[in-house]
Formats: structure tokens, sequence, C-alpha cells
């Protein structure tokens, strides 16, 4: 049996106490220092003491004075419940649980605390793929009214059109590519000249006059409506907006602010940016459609390729496009690798492209 | 290393004065050194100036500067023939007191800041007050000094210092930040005074440290935050005494100098 060892305070005895050795013998507790002493088990007092509350104090009375050992080693402690008398062993398990309370407590706190900073790192890490889920958990007539509230917004700061050559053609070439979608989809011409596109979930696909007049076929427009309707199909503005939402929500309980979630998110809407991921899926899915609708797979990485010939003449005035689609060299090169791969018995698209680009210049005036 | 012999000077500005046999060794806080023999030779080591592993001492650095102390330590080591002095002053006016570790059972746990020296092996560890209420009331805060070791410690406090025994249950109220260094089997807690009257008529605020035996306790009497709000007062009071008499006086000079300059 290991040794137990404690301090014994008492009068007569030096003011910081003597090293002393205790053993249960039977039912009493012999107590070895300068002198040996025997007291018995059942009239000890058994309480908590020290510091942190991590020493066990064994009091008794002894001529009208108090004698005490503290025991505070924890292996010691528990060697002397092990060994304790039926008389006392209750009284000291009571005693040990205290001391294991106020040591485990800490322990739980501090655990709570890191459970706290571990879930708060994790939900940064795994975000995309958080929204991803929720995202999927709103149902479709949810996606739809969110869709119509976001168009609402939109057409406050922008004149949207369905009418007119522009926007007919535009509903005729992303009719080809949506063929068999579980959306129904509208197309507007918006009067921005900002060369831009968006898609709003639920299926509504804006695209800015700005875009039309740049673009140079009727190839080159349906690369983009096809890329953008794969955002609506794979709820990719549903995400971010999810996810602006998610980030609003924190600002909003951090800064006690509820106004700032709807100015976050109306703010964001327009110009919602989709990670690289997204963008790559877009990509490729988009192409994917273009074959299956029979539109020459070229005009995607045309259009990119345009842009940024565009940007590097305009210098720092980004179009609002690759702002939010960043036109790399290794994306054009990623699209123009998967136009050779994919088979297609494709023509080109038969419109009076100028014609088109006058419409929609007419839009913007 | 045998008894460390020693002697404190002074009344209420004290030093210790210590006797380095050949070959004995001190440790010693960094700018607390008053003066030394000329043959004492001062190193400075990280840590605790044991001679163990680097990460050891660095880690040992960190829990003393923690606890108030300096990254480093001073070693003071006479490698002569004949006894050498060196000694240490204490850094605010108080008491110097020196502590046998070896009878008090090789712990004490003091206030932050309060080690000054000691025999060469005396660590100073971190011992962390894990009780929120005592944490944040008891005047001490959350982190306090655990010198541990088997020679002497000289540890510091400001105003004199009161050694007091408490029997096993004995029970103390102490003004929070009075309590100085206790050992380790004292139970230290924070009670709430309980009357609202007293907390605030009263002067020694919301809280008081309770400590209960068995075992040694110091207290001192006058913590920093006293003589900090005693000179601060003082200091407040005749600045702005001062500062109202020269404006007065330039005031009067600036008159004089325009009613000169205007008569001639």
């Amino acid at each position: 049996m290991s040794e137990i060892t404690g301090i014994l305070h008492g009068p007569q005895l030096p003011d910081a106490g003597v090293p002393v050795r205790v053993q249960f013998l039977g039912d009493l507790l012999r107590i070895e220092g300068p002198r040996v002493e025997d007291v018995m088990a059942e009239s000890l007092e058994v309480s908590v003491t020290g510091f942190n509350d991590d020493t066990l104090l064994l009091a008794w009375r002894n001529e009208d004075a108090t004698h005490a050992v503290t025991i505070a080693d924890a292996a010691a402690q528990r060697a002397l419940v092990a060994s304790a008398p039926e008389s006392i062993a209750r009284k000291l398990r009571g005693g040990r649980n205290a001391v294991r309370y106020h040591r485990g407590k800490w322990n739980v706190l501090l655990g709570a605390l890191a459970a706290c900073v571990l879930l708060i790192i994790l939900v940064w890490w795994q975000s995309e793929a958080i929204t991803e889920w929720i995202a999927g958990k709103v149902s479709h007539e949810t996606e739809v009214a969110i869709g119509e509230h976001a168009l609402a917004q939109i057409e406050t700061e922008s004149v949207l059109t369905q009418e007119g050559l522009a926007a007919k053609t535009l509903a005729e070439i992303g009719g080809r590519l949506t063929t068999g979608s579980r959306y129904q989809y509208r197309w507007y011409v918006s009067d921005d000249k900002e060369v831009n596109a968006y898609a709003l979930p639920g299926g509504i696909i804006v695209v800015n006059a700005g875009l039309i007049a740049k673009a140079g076929s009727a190839d080159e427009l349906a690369g983009v409506l096809a890329h953008e309707i794969q955002h609506v199909e794979h709820r990719h503005t549903l995400q971010q907006m999810i996810h602006a939402a998610g980030w609003a929500a924190v600002l909003a309980v951090v800064l006690g602010d509820v106004s700032a979630i709807t100015a976050i998110v109306v703010h964001q809407l327009g110009n919602l940016r989709n990670s690289r991921k997204l963008e790559a899926q877009a990509d490729a899915e988009g192409m994917k459609a273009l074959a299956r609708a029979g539109i020459p797979v070229e005009g995607m990485p045309a259009m990119f390729r345009r842009l940024q010939s565009e940007e590097a003449r305009i210098g720092d005035d980004t179009p609002g496009l690759l702002s939010s689609h960043p036109a790399t060299a290794e994306r054009i090169a990623e699209l123009e690798r998967l136009s050779k791969t994919l088979r297609c018995e494709c023509r080109s698209l038969s419109y009076d492209w100028p014609a088109v680009q006058t419409a929609a210049t007419a839009v913007a005036n | 290393m045998a008894q460390l012999t020693y002697r404190v000077e002074g009344s209420d500005l004290q030093f210790v004065e210590i006797i380095l046999g050949p070959g004995d060794a001190v440790v010693g806080e960094p700018g607390a050194m008053m003066f030394s023999d000329e043959a004492v030779e001062l190193d400075t080591r990280m840590g605790d100036g044991d001679d163990v592993g680097f990460f050891s001492r660095l880690a040992a650095g960190f829990k003393r500067s923690f606890t108030g102390e300096n990254f480093f330590s001073s070693i003071f080591t006479n490698n002569s023939s004949a006894p050498l002095r060196v000694a240490f002053a204490a850094p605010s006016p108080g008491k110097i007191v020196a502590v046998d570790l070896a009878s008090i059972g090789g712990t004490l746990i003091c206030q932050r800041g309060a080690f000054l020296g000691g025999t060469r092996g005396v660590r100073v560890g971190l011992a962390f007050k894990k009780r929120l209420r005592a944490g944040l009331f008891g005047g001490e805060g959350f982190v306090m000094q655990r010198i541990s070791g088997s020679g002497t410690a000289f540890i510091h406090a400001s105003g004199t210092l009161a050694q007091i025994t408490l029997r096993a249950g004995e029970a103390l109220k102490v003004d929070t930040g009075c309590l100085a260094a206790l050992q380790p089997s004292v139970t230290y807690d924070v009670k709430y005074v309980g009357k609202l009257k007293t907390s605030i008529l009263g002067g020694e605020g919301l809280f008081l440290a309770q400590l209960k035996g068995p075992g040694l306790v110091w207290l001192q009497s006058l913590p920093m935050k006293r003589l900090r709000a005693s000179l601060l007062g003082a200091s407040m009071a005749q600045g702005r005494g001062l500062g109202a008499r020269m404006a007065y006086f330039i005031g009067v000079i600036i008159f004089v100098v325009i009613v000169l300059s205007t008569e001639t």
C-alpha cells in the first residue's frame, strides 16, 4: 500500500504544521509524526480546504483544542478513501467528491469554451457545405418567393423588361437551354449599361443591355445564359444569399442591430459573389447544357476572352460581370479544353444579331 | 547548499543583504540588486536559473512573466574562496520577509510580483485561482505566484507584513488586496459584505476576502491600490493648486506689462 502523507496542524506544533504519515488501523487513524497518535475514525470531521479547494481536511477535537491533518496529494486522497473503515468511509467519499467537483468544474468550463471555439472554427471552415445543406432544405415555393422579393428590390433600381426583340431573343435561347427544367424561367433585359448578367433564385435571369451590346454574337450570349442558368439549377445564388444572411445574422447579434441583416442582403443582391468552386461548376454544367441544346459551346470561352481583352483595354474599369466572374487565363483555358472534349451536333444560332443589339440599346436609353 | 546567511536592513524601505559562501549562488529579479561585492559573478538566465533544457527554461520564463516577474533571472555566484555580499532592494515601501520553504512544506503562494530573490533552485510558478468570484473580486486576480523549492525565498510586500497562524477551521476577514502570501492549505475565497449600507458607506467595498485555516498567512498593511489612491489624490490636489496659482501670477504679470506699455 502506498504511503499517505499529510501535514498535521495543532497546538504546540510549528505554525506551518509538520509533515506526518497517516494510515487507518481498523477503526483508528494512526498519525506518525514527531510522535505517534491514534484517533477514533468516527470522531473525525471531514471537509475541504486549500487555495483551490483541492485538499482534504480531517479535523478532531482533543483536550479542547482542534487538531487537523491536511492531505493535498490526489493519489494520497484516493489511497485514504480506499483504506477507510466503514464508519468514516462515507464522509471521506463525500469530501473526496467535493474535491473532485472543484477540480472538475474548471475542466468542464474550459472544455465548453474549447468546444465553442472549435464549433466556430468548424462552421467557418465548412460554411460552404453548411449553406449548401441549408439551400437543399429550402422548398421550391420558398425559393421562388425569395426570387420574387429580390426581383422587386432590383426593379426599384433599374428598369426591367420582358418586351421587345432583345427580351424575346433571350427567352428563345434560354428556352432551348432549359428544356425539362423544374423551374419556370423568366427572362429580363435590364436598362443597365454595365456588362453584367445575374441569376435570382427560382428561375429569374436578368441580362443587362450593356452585355448584349458588348457580345459579338448570339452564341456568346447563349454562353452567358447557360452559365447563369446553372446558378439557378444548382441553387448557387440561394446559397450565397443564405451565406450573406448568416453573416448578417452574426453581425446583428454582435452589434445588436437587426436592420443590418436587410441592409447587407439587399446590398449584396446585385453582385453576389459565387465561390471559385461554384463558378467552375456553373462553367462545366453550362457547357454541357449548351451541347445538349445544340448551341456551339465555343460561345462561352469567346465571351470571356472578349471580356478579358476589354478589361486589358479599359484598364481598371472592370466590367461588372468580371468582378463577380473573374476571367482568369486558367478559366478560359479550362473552358477551351472542355469545348474540345464535348461532342456536339451544333449549329450557330441564326439571329439578326445587329438588330437584337439595337433593340437592347433602345432599352438602355 | 548550506543555510543562507542574510540580514534585512532598514525599517520601511528595506533591502536584504545576503552573505554568499564560496561556491554559493542566489537568484534575484533583474533590477532588484542594490549592490554586490566586486568578485560576485552576475549571469542572466531564462526562467528560474535552473540547469535544465532550453524549452523547460523557456516555459519557466513564460510562467514567471505571467506572475508579474521578469522573463529572466539574474544569478549571483560566488566563485571566490572568501564570503561575498550581494544585496537586493525592495521596489516599493514595505517589508522583506525571508521564508524558509522547507519549514512550510515546500510551497508558498504569493501575490503577483512578490518574489524578490532566493536560494538558487527556488522556482516561481503559476498558481491559478480556480474560483471565479475570488479571481474577479479577491483583489489578487486569477494568477498568483507559486514559489516552491527547499531553500529560502525573499518576498516583499508593501507596508508592514503580518504573519498570522490560522488553526483548522479558523477564518479571517481580510480587505481585498491585503493578502500577501499564504500556505497552500489555506482556503482563499471572497465573501459579499452582505449589507448594502456597509458596502457603500463602510469604505470596505462590496467584497472581503476570507481566509480559512489551517496554515500560515501573511497580510500586508498597505496594498498598492491604497498607496496608489492616496498618492494620486495628493498629486491631483497639489497639481490643481499649483496650476491655479501659476495662472494667477501669469495673469498679474501680463496685466502689469500691458499697463506699463500703454503708459509710455
